[in-house]
């Protein structure tokens, strides 16, 4: 059933076993699994149907740390969240992200690949993927340094693709199942402001609910759960913290910590030789540029990564045209006459880095001075870069161009500012929209927020869902991750914990 | 004068330099001089 708090916050009657709080793909995910079980859901969400000003207006932050886009310009606060807008692209991380690294601090899960493994086929389901059906990974040849990301599901397709495809907007392929649920009772335009606390158990008892027209309500569930995205997680957290003496996964200082994004720099142009016949070594590589849509991936190795200290990384190539090289991408007009080959032979493609931020204490997400129209501070987000993370996208573009080299296929440009290391106000930086951290998954407080069960430390039934749990966050784009962990969660809210 | 090489040949350790914004193989550049 679908209630809206716009007039007053209505009147629910019974007892709920849940209370989540965000509508995304998180919070909708976790709904209708728990609803499947026949638990009863209280889900809330503080926009409307649709995004709307006075809403969207609440993800305003101040940005303190590396420039960054406005903080109400990557996430819509309306219901189904910022599934409104993704790309849709689908991808699941690597086994061996799970796993702590020497020359990566704070690097590994509490939990493996294998746990997340078994939610994958009703991930696909939700996510209208068509099933997984691949190995994630295979050498690029005999060097062991390169790896193809093979990322397949039945569709044929390695990850969606932005251009042909239409991704699941939760808000609007969920919205039947909504209505029509007596399991499930959404409250459109429901402001979560703070928490009740049994000072005496240390349990959740109820959230505090403001509507836009001053009208105020409470709600009580057996376990709560954040679902409003990795910022809005951690400020509700701090928040809680602020009140409660810092014993909601706060006893270490690790609440907003470890903020992380997928950075990109876009290195243009790289080609391929013209002459692929299927007698050449190369023919393979034809085959399977053509089958890549939207691209061909090609990270470092694991082993790479660990002799080296680099973070994962991967090249994305985009299609090839049969165009060749326009003089724009040869600066110096003398410059190909000096070179072996001719610029007329060649497929073209563009190219760009995208790297794992490694975890790190300085890169947080803060409550400012500034206050909301519900009284509550303001977020502030300090993003901060560490050295290593720069110099793994350039070591990993050069490791990919010798890779080109090594077997004949091509060579790629790289970005003048990354090749000379420059600092990074002055690269050409860019970032996915994939906040990660903040409230990361960790054995004990020392080093996160919440434990193997998205429980926070500290809390007997106050839970966290999202990318805001990811211990670290390898390339993948975390949508898939994020319906992974959330089913994961259903289960252990339901009892079916492995 | 020089006939230009394509496909590329294979480079089984690359010495990777950085020109003009591209990177490429120290081979890759015509040492001899053009007749």
């Amino acid at each position: 059933m679908i209630l809206d708090a716009r007039g007053g916050f209505p009147n629910l009657e019974g007892r709920y076993h849940c209370c989540i709080i965000g509508s995304g793909p998180a919070g909708i995910t976790l709904a209708l699994k728990l609803a499947d079980a026949g638990r009863r859901v209280l889900l809330l969400e503080a926009g409307d149907r649709e995004v709307t000003t006075e809403s969207q207006d609440l993800y305003e932050g101040l940005i303190l740390g590396h420039d960054y886009f406005p903080l109400s310009a990557p996430r819509l606060r309306a219901l189904g969240g910022t599934s409104g807008h993704w790309g849709g692209q689908c991808m699941l991380l690597d086994h061996f992200d799970f796993l702590p690294r020497r020359d990566v601090p704070l690097s590994g899960w509490p939990i493996r690949y294998a746990d997340l493994e078994p939610y994958q086929a009703e991930a696909a389901q939700i996510l209208q993927t068509g099933s997984f059906r691949s190995q994630n990974r295979k050498p690029a040849d005999n060097t062991g340094t390169i790896d193809i990301v093979d990322q397949r599901f039945s569709s044929d397709r390695p990850f969606y693709d932005m251009e042909n495809n239409d991704p699941v907007r939760f808000g609007i392929k969920y919205l039947a199942f909504l209505k029509g649920s007596r399991q499930v009772d959404l409250v459109l335009n429901a402001n979560v402001v703070g928490f009740n606390v049994d000072d005496t158990t240390g349990r959740i008892v109820g959230v505090r609910v403001h509507t836009y027209d001053g009208q105020r309500g409470n709600v009580t569930a057996d376990c709560f759960v954040l679902a409003m995205g990795a910022l809005e997680n951690s400020r509700m957290l701090l928040h809680l913290n602020r009140e409660q003496g810092d014993r909601f996964g706060n006893q270490n200082d690790m609440v907003g910590r470890c903020f992380m994004e997928h950075l990109t720099i876009h290195n243009n142009v790289y080609f391929i030789t013209k002459r692929l016949y299927s007698h050449s070594s190369t023919w393979e590589f034809e085959r399977l540029f053509r089958r890549a849509i939207p691209e061909l991936l090609l990270s470092p190795s694991h082993k790479q990564m660990l002799k080296n200290g680099w973070t994962n990384t991967v090249v994305r190539l985009g299609r090839l045209n049969r165009e060749p090289l326009e003089i724009d991408d040869i600066p110096a007009s003398d410059f190909i006459d000096k070179l072996k080959f001719n610029e007329d032979y060649f497929f073209t493609g563009r190219s760009s880095i995208v790297g794992e931020q490694q975890p790190n204490l300085a890169s947080r997400i803060l409550l400012t001075e500034e206050k909301d129209r519900f009284g509550l501070r303001v977020v502030g987000l300090d993003l901060q870069l560490k050295p290593n993370d720069i110099e793994t996208l350039r070591s990993s573009t050069i490791e990919v161009a010798k890779f080109l080299i090594r077997t004949g296929l091509g060579r790629m440009q790289m970005e003048p500012a990354l090749w000379d290391l420059e600092t990074t106000e002055h690269l050409p930086l860019d970032f996915f929209s994939h906040h990660m951290g903040g409230a990361r998954m960790s054995l004990s407080s020392d080093t996160g927020v919440v434990d193997a069960d998205c429980k926070v430390h500290g809390s007997k039934n106050l839970y966290v869902a999202g990318s805001g749990v990811f211990a670290t966050g390898g390339h993948a784009n975390p949508t898939f991750t994020i319906v992974q962990l959330a089913l994961r969660l259903a289960d252990h809210l339901i009892g079916n914990a492995a | 004068m020089i006939s230009k090489n394509n496909p590329l040949d294979k480079v089984l350790e690359p010495n990777v330099i950085f020109a003009d914004g591209w990177l490429l193989d120290a081979s890759d550049f015509i040492t001899e001089k053009r007749k």
